[in-house]
Parts: structure tokens; sequence; C-alpha cells
């Protein structure tokens, strides 16, 4: 079931596409469309208003050109990438993990290797 | 096979990547082209990472998000079939997929960076009305901050992307007509959120008719 827009939501989307594309005669297109008057002031006002304080925002130069790099790069650098691109919590317990790990891993061998260390002289 | 001939074509009409469409490029991702990724990823940078940025809050999570993004592209697009999804209606969802996960998982507000007012620089202004026109827009994303999620997204595609009723109808998974309906509405709840809150502002920004005669907008930008 679609519902056909309204002559004031036809109106509100010519207005906006015109205020985008800065043009200046916005009276002709309100004109237009069978729509009163005080209906659409304040609205149109909004608009113009929403076009000034949404504005396209750019990447750093720096930032675009090193995402490229490794989008680029990708199959050699695969897995790094991958791991500098995930949440910061999730990296640091990632290396805390690695750390806990290589340290169990050094003790267990530690351990294994002691018994023999206390029974070299034993055997002298 | 196919894809290979499809190349060779490409390459014989000598076309350089700037000039081959999103659709052709997605076509030479898919076999492995690199450039043609990176070509992509030059038209559409800006754009997401605008949208992003605002859904975002800050340029230290809209770059994580974005790369993000690019990977999860990049990696998917052999499953991409376009079926009336525009590669660029494609990686706004993931754009979207990924900001909604990450506010969910996280649990925190959805915040528009409204504060740091870094875009400002992309559109110029006279100084003088500079700082009534910060108040403005202080309370205008104030307000669109505590609009519902799909109403944002709506504004910011429209907005900061620039995109068309059809275009936002692709990535929001609507009609062009339900779009225009959601606008309105937005509009509605947008102007009744800055009547509520900043009686002093709105009553300003009404624009009284004076004359039937006068101009119905006094275009402030010039």
């Amino acid at each position: 079931m679609t519902q056909e827009p309204t002559p004031l939501q036809n109106l509100l989307s010519a207005v906006t596409e015109a205020i985008l594309n800065d043009e200046q005669d916005l009276d002709t297109i309100v004109h237009r469309y069978a729509v009163p008057r005080s209906d659409v002031e304040g609205l149109v006002r909004l608009i113009q208003r929403l076009h000034v304080a949404l504005v396209g925002v750019r990447p750093s130069r720096r930032f675009a050109q090193r995402l490229r790099q490794d989008l680029m790069g990708q199959h050699q650098l695969n897995v790094i990438n991958r791991l500098r691109y995930l949440p910061p919590r999730v990296q640091i317990a990632g290396g805390i993990a690695l750390v806990v790990g290589f340290m169990l891993l050094s003790r267990r061998r530690m351990s294994s290797e002691t018994p023999e260390a206390q029974e070299a002289p034993a055997l002298r | 096979m196919a894809m290979m001939n499809l190349r060779k074509r490409l390459a014989r009409q000598s076309k350089t990547l700037k000039k081959l469409s999103d659709t052709e490029l997605v076509e030479l991702a898919k076999v492995g082209d690199k450039d043609a990724f990176g070509e992509l990823y030059e038209r559409y940078l800006d754009k997401i990472y605008s949208y992003v940025y605002y859904r975002m809050g800050n340029h230290h999570d809209a770059e994580d998000l974005t790369a993000r993004v690019f990977f999860r592209a990049m990696g998917h697009i052999e499953n991409y079939t376009e079926r009336g999804v525009p590669f660029q209606a494609w990686l706004y969802r993931i754009a979207h997929n990924l900001v909604a996960n990450w506010h969910r998982d996280r649990g925190r507000r959805k915040v528009i960076p409204l504060d740091e007012f870094i875009a400002a620089s992309l559109k110029s202004e006279s100084p003088d009305s500079q700082a009534e026109d910060q108040e403005e827009r202080d309370a205008l994303r104030a307000a669109i901050r505590r609009l519902p999620e799909e109403r944002q997204q709506l504004l910011l595609l429209k907005f900061v992307d620039h995109l068309s009723n059809a275009e936002i109808g692709v990535i929001m998974d609507r009609t062009e007509g339900a779009i225009k309906s959601l606008y309105h509405r937005t509009l509605l709840a947008l102007r009744d959120e800055l009547q509520s809150q900043l009686p002093a502002h709105s009553e300003h920004h009404h624009i009284e008719d004076h004359s039937d005669d006068a101009g119905i907008i006094e275009t402030k930008r010039g």
C-alpha cells in the first residue's frame, strides 16, 4: 500500500533541493504548490537553518592516504590491518591475552625444567 | 571468465577508471582489481566519513568506523550484487549497520558531533553573524540529537551527503513517497522540539508574514 505524497510534502522536498543547490528564488517554487503560506514559512526557514548547520566533514588527508594504502596492500598486511582497526579495548585485551599466554607458557616450561635441574646433583 | 572478458573489453576501450561507472568498477574490483576499488574509495570516502562522523561524535571513532566500512566492503564485494541496491546505497547500509552495532554494543547515547565545529570551515559566512549563527546552530544540533535515529539518519543523508529522496529510499529501504512523508514529520518534530526547548529562538526564527507581496524566504546565506 503506497501513499501518495501530499502537496506540502512535495513542496518541502522541492524547496530543500533548491536550497541545497543554493538557488535563491524559492518563492517561485513555493507558489507552484497549493499549500497555505502559513504552513510553509516556518518549515522553509528551518530547512535553511539545517543547510547551514549540517555540512560535510572531510577526513584528514593523512587518514585518507593511510587507509587507502592499507586497503590497497591488504593482501600482504591483511591481519595487521584488521588488528589495527579493532576497537582500542579489543586491542588492549588481545595484548593482555598474549602477554598472559606467554607468561603461562614460560612458567610451564620452567616448571618442567626445574625437577631435572634438581635431580641432576643427586645423580652425581 | 566473463569477468576477465569484461576487464579486457574495458581496457580496450581505454577508459580511465575515473570515467567508469560504479557498476563497472565493482565488476573489476570483484576480479581483484585493486585500483578499481581504490577509485570507489576515492568517490565515497568523504560522504561515508561525513555520515559516520555525525553519527559517532568525534573524529577518532569516525576514522575507526570509516576504515571498517571500507574493509568490510572490500572483503564482501565478491558477494555484492546490485539488484536494485546501487553500490553507494550498499556502502551506506554497511556504515549504518556498523554505527548501530557500535552504539548497541557500547550502550552509548547516539551523539552528533555538534560541539567541535570543524565543518564550519567548509562554508563561508560573514564574521559579524558568526556568534549569532553559532548559537542558532548549537540549538538546532541539540534538537537534532534528540530525534529518533531514523530521523537523524534522514537529515544527515539529505543535508550532509546531499542525497536525493530516491537514493535515501534505497538506503533506508523505503519508497520515495515514504521518505517525503518521513521528512515532513521530521521537520515538524524538529520545529516543535526547537520551540519547546528554546522559545526565544523559535520566536526569532519564525518568519512573519507582513505582506502578501513579500518574499516568503529571506535568503540568509547570500
